[in-house]
């Protein structure tokens, strides 16, 4: 009886990871004071950056910036933070990145892991946190984009590994059409010159994914507007003042 | 009574003549007249320090290389002594052979910042109004529309809260550069035509103010300067163009130049570059490999008014 015992196995094997699974989730949902101890282990990522904002776009949406903002390495090598250099498909290619990794950004700011500590500190629970990936709708976690043993690389579905500076593929992945419209420049956002005679490739910078979206909650942020034109009462937009007039 | 006659001829505004050389027709001196008189009457209020080399200079498609670096030398000391500067540079540089510029505009990310439209107040030393700006002469309008209808009579300009508001698209409206254009056929002076680059321009010093081209805009893009510009020393941009950016006169339509200043020397216009979500193109319509023609073939795109015929330079796209 092989097959009946192959059935059997696999069946206790989804029962197995059933059980191990369902008290995770019991507790997040039904214990939202549950302390760091309940869950460590569980969400290793969300430990440290799911209390705070993630925020991927410094430079956009911070207010009326022209020019990207820029950061010296140690070689003191001048870069576009983070990502902004234009580079050529076959650059984005190699291993060599010039996109900063996680270590890369610890060692810059100074800081030291310490989940614990961080999290008892600033009063933070793990249980607040789990919920802040709006990615996928769902049906995405950590582990389906960053690298379990090494995590200064990303990975793809089929395991391949990439850097941080070949992260537009495995958006396009999923979102193939507009990795084709971004590759061309139809989609995404360009500085710099029209002209590919004038413009340098230093100067031209074109953003890349994680620049405008955050990769954690892609959808754009919605902001307040500059200040509104002021309707002259007889120009063609006086109809929105009529129209304020006629509310009060 | 030669010297006079060789007086008249040089004023004569003719970028297209259509009369025989050295003559004067009847409809060309009748146009003289109106731009002397207009002219003489306006004059005055154009500049602080009324100069008589102001009031002679030439139309610019008639004035001559030598002419047109005394102009610029002039009025680069001018925009000096008036804003406390001396970085000053009027720039006249011409068009690129090969060249013909195009604009296409995403309407399914544009989220109606309005970060376009002030971008480009500051890029063009536009009139900055009160001291809250709130009455600064604007290129560019965005408009909040229904999702659903491209119906402008029901769009609003002046919405104030945060954007994008759910159930509505935005539309930022400017200048169209049309090939076709209505306003560069009402001008009475032709102190308006458009590029070979596709560019439609102002000769500042040539406008009579009558404001025909504003009436026969179909896209609300031209604005007159109802008063003498108030630009502070601190925010003015001193690096322009002659049929661009540099400070106007009272009494003077202007109107977007895709930053004329800025895209002949191959950078993109400022509301391109200030853009937070990438939903301005820009490039050269006769380079296949451009991203305004890709998006020409590949996307669907449509043209505002396409029925009043005007043949803009200027595309809208969904994707």
């Amino acid at each position: 009886m092989p097959a009946m015992n192959r059935s059997h196995m696999t069946l206790a094997l989804l029962v197995a990871v059933a059980v191990c699974a369902l008290p995770a989730g019991a507790q997040v949902t039904a214990d939202r004071e549950a302390t760091l101890s309940d869950y460590h282990g569980y969400f290793p990522c969300m430990d440290c950056h799911g209390d705070q904002e993630t925020i991927a776009t410094p430079r956009i949406l911070e207010e009326e910036h022209f020019e990207p903002l820029e950061w010296e390495d140690d070689d003191g090598v001048t870069h576009l933070v983070p990502f902004g250099k234009k580079l050529a498909i076959g650059d984005l290619l190699g291993e060599e990145g010039s996109v900063p990794t996680p270590s890369d950004k610890l060692a810059r700011i100074g800081a030291r892991l310490n989940i614990a500590s961080y999290m008892d500190r600033n009063g933070l629970s793990p249980a607040d946190s789990v919920w802040t990936l709006v990615h996928g709708g769902g049906n995405l976690w950590c582990l389906d984009c960053h690298n379990a043993d090494d995590r200064d690389k990303l990975v793809m579905q089929n395991g391949d590994l990439l850097t941080f500076n070949q992260s537009q593929f495995l958006c396009g992945s999923c979102h193939g059409p507009v990795l084709e419209d971004w590759t061309v420049g139809i989609h995404g956002k360009t500085v710099g010159f029209w002209d590919p005679a004038v413009g340098d490739e230093e100067e031209t910078v074109r953003m890349m994914c994680v620049e405008c979206h955050d990769s954690h909650r892609p959808a754009f942020r919605s902001m307040m507007p500059m200040p509104a034109p002021v309707l002259r009462i007889d120009g063609p937009g006086a109809r929105s003042d009529h129209k304020k007039e006629a509310a009060h | 009574m030669n010297k006079k006659m060789n007086f008249v001829q040089d004023l004569l505004p003719k970028p297209k003549a259509r009369v025989k050389e050295g003559e004067v027709g009847r409809r060309s001196f009748i146009k003289l007249l109106t731009a002397l008189t207009a002219g003489a009457i306006a004059m005055p209020e154009k500049s602080e320090a009324f100069s008589l080399d102001e009031f002679l200079q030439k139309h610019f498609h008639q004035m001559s290389d030598e002419e047109k670096q005394k102009t610029m030398a002039r009025l680069e000391g001018e925009y000096n002594e008036k804003y406390s500067r001396e970085d000053f540079s009027v720039d006249d540089t011409g068009p690129q052979a090969g060249v013909k510029y195009g604009y296409a505009l995403n309407l399914s990310k544009c989220i109606g910042c309005r970060k376009c439209t002030h971008a480009c107040v500051d890029e063009n030393n536009q009139h900055r109004g009160s001291e809250e700006r709130e009455d600064q002469v604007e290129y560019i309008r965005v408009l909040e529309m229904e999702k659903g209808s491209l119906d402008v009579e029901k769009s609003v300009h002046d919405y104030t809260h945060e954007v994008p508001a759910a159930g509505k698209y935005y539309m930022p409206v400017q200048c169209h550069h049309c090939n076709d254009a209505p306003c560069v056929k009402a001008c009475p002076v032709e102190a308006t035509w458009q590029e070979p680059d596709g560019i439609v321009v102002v000769d500042y010093n040539w406008c009579i103010g009558c404001r025909y081209c504003a009436a026969a805009c179909p896209y609300w893009a031209r604005k007159f300067n109802w008063t003498a510009p108030r630009i502070p020393d601190e925010e003015v941009n001193p690096d322009t163009h002659y049929l661009g950016n540099r400070p106007r006169y009272k009494g003077v339509m202007e109107k977007c130049t895709f930053c004329i200043n800025r895209v002949r020397k191959g950078l993109n216009p400022a509301c391109h570059d200030i853009c937070p979500t990438g939903s301005r193109k820009f490039g050269n319509l006769l380079d296949k490999e451009s991203v305004v023609r890709r998006i020409i073939d590949q996307k669907r795109i449509f043209i505002l008014k396409e029925e009043v015929g005007t043949d803009p330079s200027f595309y809208y796209f969904f994707d």
